[in-house]
């Protein structure tokens, strides 16, 4: 699909959304909602209701000698039963070409008597007696018509547009396939449901009889397959069911993905945590008194009379002398000479320097001045000094302290989600290992041991729409290019995706243009590309090109176009000869 | 998100809500009050999956009156009223897209995109920011909706679940999946443009 990304497109408000709400228009477009005439309102009843009772006790007690007897009618009431029903539409069920979809046939049984039909495959439908009920769960009378079709190899899979990808605990699986099939039902043109209890069993002739294929149906809100157990493989000699083990029971993992997780949000907890403490840590050294300094230079000093609302930290000092900072430039000696008409003193860094500035009409000069102290002053500054100084490194060993033991605690996490990743991956490749021996091992059994001669796939619909029996496989994997797709003379077809055939799997693989580059093949398989041009033409690469490709990183695909305007499904599976 | 979020509901408010679905079965007019309270969220979400805003308008009255026709096929199911109308919402902007009435548009606010920098563990640069909305523009459509409902829409997993039907673990766990596919892909980049560099 085609996308548009806007960036911060300017929002829309509340107001303006409200503003369009109109609920009296929609109850308009309601199928099942009639605006009452005036005759049949409430208050037009009401009042002529009273004036037949007034006319009838009227009537009575004039005619009492010959009492009639009034026969009122009823109107039918007024009700929402005309309501239409709605199919869901299924988004996730894109037919690339409209008229090379696989087409559905129609069977028709009585609901009371239910049915048995063969579909043109061989596969059997068995439908029990009052298997159909309405959209309210009423049972139905009369004929049903069922609309069924099935799809069995890779060109089926892509012209249905049914997407062939299963999710198993975040990993994506796409669906080797032994059958799929769709149905639903309906009476008079609209849909009908399957009542509970009364499944539809389908018999398919199996193209793989292997047991590894389970039962899956589709959601077709979201797009993904729900497990739905494991189908019944009919044999000559023996009706039984063979089991293969599910993927999702196997591949559980969402308890450990859910560990990993909360592990990862212990870790965000905890980074932020040791980002205040180092904030902290930082701001507590700009808290660092400033240690009392006596005097230095003489020549550069000048005596103030501080306000001690004003600078709280010098107000234990009778008296205060400034000096201005050695490498003060603006300073000289003139300064003395000059009957300044007023000074002003501001903080540069608070108890340690500050900014003192002369006044003289216009005339102003400023200088970088610190405070010092002398005699008893002095004294009593480096004893506060001390006493600050000591407090200052006491708390700031621990804050020191704090930040140390988080970010012990925050290497500790980083260790725990490390290991964790590390075991859910051997855990994930464990289990495809596993799983492909598992598969080999019954495949085997069943072939040469077994002897067993599967001759259906059996399994029960409890519900209209897609079933399949599939087998979760992993995308092939030998060779990656980068890769782009274009037509015989080179022009780029700019597709939106390109379906991967093996030969020997009955599986579809999708690649969406953002995995072109990451596009992977098993060089040992015979391979065809299938994709579908703007034009709704089809694009195709056969086996024999991955024969002569040559061995690069980034490789130009180059396509056969079939025009397909005139073709229909067989047509194209002939021409395509997969 | 914009607008205020009312997904979370105590169990009392979701059965009171549900009195008013099961009046409403029986009484059209009686949808009003669920037409009130969900409006501005249902078009939200339409409005942030496309570009043309009365388009927007249109489908999310399209929404309610489908959610009214087919009302009495709704069954309670222990979550807020509003994940049904989200999946009928759902389906008809898809629908919309098929039908060629809308274009897909993915609405980035980069404040939101600077999260999900955060979450990749990836510098904040503005070419960074750049790169990564190139990258969400071509997730699959499954992984760019939740990307978009969890970091765009700021909404919970469970919510995400019930609109998606899917459990509140497993939206957690594929979204999980579509970060680490996001490191992957830049540190691949990274990779890549390094070896370009050298």
């Amino acid at each position: 699909m085609k996308k548009k990304i806007n960036i911060d497109r300017d929002p829309i408000n509340g107001e303006e959304i409200t503003s369009r709400m109109n609920f009296n228009q929609l109850l308009s477009n309601f199928p099942g909602y009639i605006k009452l005439p005036f005759y049949k309102t409430g208050w037009f009843i009401t009042t002529v209701a009273s004036v037949a009772v007034l006319v009838t006790v009227t009537a009575i007690l004039f005619s009492n000698n010959n009492t009639k007897e009034i026969i009122v009618s009823a109107s039918p009431p007024i009700t929402t039963e005309s309501i239409i029903t709605y199919n869901e539409d299924t988004p996730c069920i894109n037919p690339p070409i409209k008229k090379l979809d696989i087409q559905s046939d129609s069977y028709y049984c009585e609901n009371e008597v239910g049915g048995e039909f063969t579909h043109s495959s061989g596969s059997t439908i068995v439908v029990p007696k009052d298997a159909f009920v309405d959209n309210n769960g009423n049972s139905l009378n009369g004929e049903i018509e069922l609309r069924y079709r099935e799809f069995h190899d890779p060109i089926d899979f892509i012209l249905s547009g049914i997407p062939m990808t299963y999710d198993s605990a975040g990993t994506e699986y796409t669906f080797e396939s032994a059958g799929m099939i769709e149905i639903y039902g309906y009476q008079n043109g609209q849909p009908v449901e399957l009542a509970h209890g009364k499944p539809i069993r389908i018999e398919m002739h199996p193209k793989d009889g292997s047991s590894r294929f389970n039962l899956y149906e589709l959601d077709t809100s979201s797009g993904a397959w729900e497990y739905k157990g494991k189908t019944e493989l009919v044999s000559e000699d023996m009706d039984e069911s063979i089991g293969a083990p599910s993927v999702t029971s196997q591949n559980s993992n969402e308890d450990v993905i859910s560990a990993i997780m909360k592990t990862k949000e212990a870790i965000e907890v905890t980074k932020t945590e040791l980002a205040i403490a180092k904030k902290e840590v930082i701001e507590h050294k700009k808290t660092q008194p400033p240690k009392p300094k006596s005097s230095i230079n003489k020549d550069r000093q000048f005596d103030l009379d501080v306000d001690p609302k004003e600078f709280p930290e010098l107000k234990n000092y009778s008296s205060l002398t400034f000096e201005v900072d050695a490498d003060d430039r603006n300073f000289s000696a003139d300064v003395y000479e000059i009957e300044w008409e007023d000074i002003s003193l501001s903080e540069k860094e608070k108890g340690k320097s500050y900014y003192l500035t002369l006044f003289k009409g216009s005339a102003k000069r400023t200088f970088s001045v610190f405070p010092i102290f002398e005699g008893t002053d002095y004294k009593k500054a480096m004893e506060e000094f001390n006493q600050n100084f000591s407090t200052y490194e006491k708390e700031l060993g621990q804050r020191i302290s704090q930040e140390k033991k988080i970010k012990e605690k925050y290497e500790r996490q980083m260790k725990l989600y490390e290991s964790e990743l590390a075991l859910e991956k051997k855990r994930q490749a464990d289990f495809e290992k596993n799983q492909a021996a598992y598969f080999a091992q019954v495949k085997q059994d069943q072939k040469n041991i077994l002897g067993i001669n599967i001759v259906a796939r059996a399994f029960e619909v409890t519900q209209f729409g897609t079933w399949n029996c599939d087998s979760p496989v992993s995308k092939p994997s030998g060779a990656k290019v980068n890769a782009s797709f274009a037509d015989n003379v080179g022009v780029n077809l700019g597709l939106h995706n390109v379906n991967l055939i093996e030969k020997n799997k009955n599986a579809v693989f999708t690649y969406d243009e953002s995995q072109f580059n990451n596009f992977k093949f098993n060089p040992e398989e015979e391979n065809t590309i299938v994709a579908f041009t703007a034009n709704n033409n089809i694009a195709i690469i056969k086996p024999i090109y991955f024969k002569d490709m040559p061995k690069e990183k980034k490789h130009q695909f180059e396509m056969e176009i079939i025009d397909v305007k005139s073709m229909t499904v067989t047509n194209v599976k002939e021409k395509l000869n997969l | 998100m914009q607008g205020k979020s009312i997904y979370h509901q105590s169990q009392k408010q979701l059965l009171s809500e549900n009195d008013i679905v099961e009046a409403a079965k029986k009484d059209p007019k009686q949808f009003e009050a669920l037409y009130t309270k969900y409006y501005e969220q249902i078009f939200r979400y339409i409005h942030q999956r496309m570009d043309d805003r009365e388009m927007a308008f249109d489908i999310t009255s399209q929404v309610f009156l489908k959610a009214m026709i087919n009302l009495p096929k709704y069954k309670y199911k222990g979550v807020p009223f509003s994940s049904w109308l989200y999946r009928i919402a759902m389906s008809e902007v898809y629908q919309s897209f098929k039908d060629k009435k809308s274009t897909r548009t993915v609405n980035v606010d980069t404040s939101n995109v600077e999260d999900i920098i955060d979450e990749v563990e990836q510098d904040n640069t503005g070419e960074m920011r750049q790169a990564l909305i190139e990258v969400i523009g071509d997730l699959p459509e499954i992984e760019l909706q939740i990307i978009e409902m969890r970091y765009f829409e700021k909404r919970s997993y469970r919510e995400i679940g019930d609109i998606l039907g899917m459990t509140e673990n497993n939206a957690k766990v594929k979204a999980y999946r579509i970060v680490e596919k996001l490191k992957k892909s830049f540190s691949m980049r990274k990779s890549y443009n390094y070896e370009k560099e050298n």
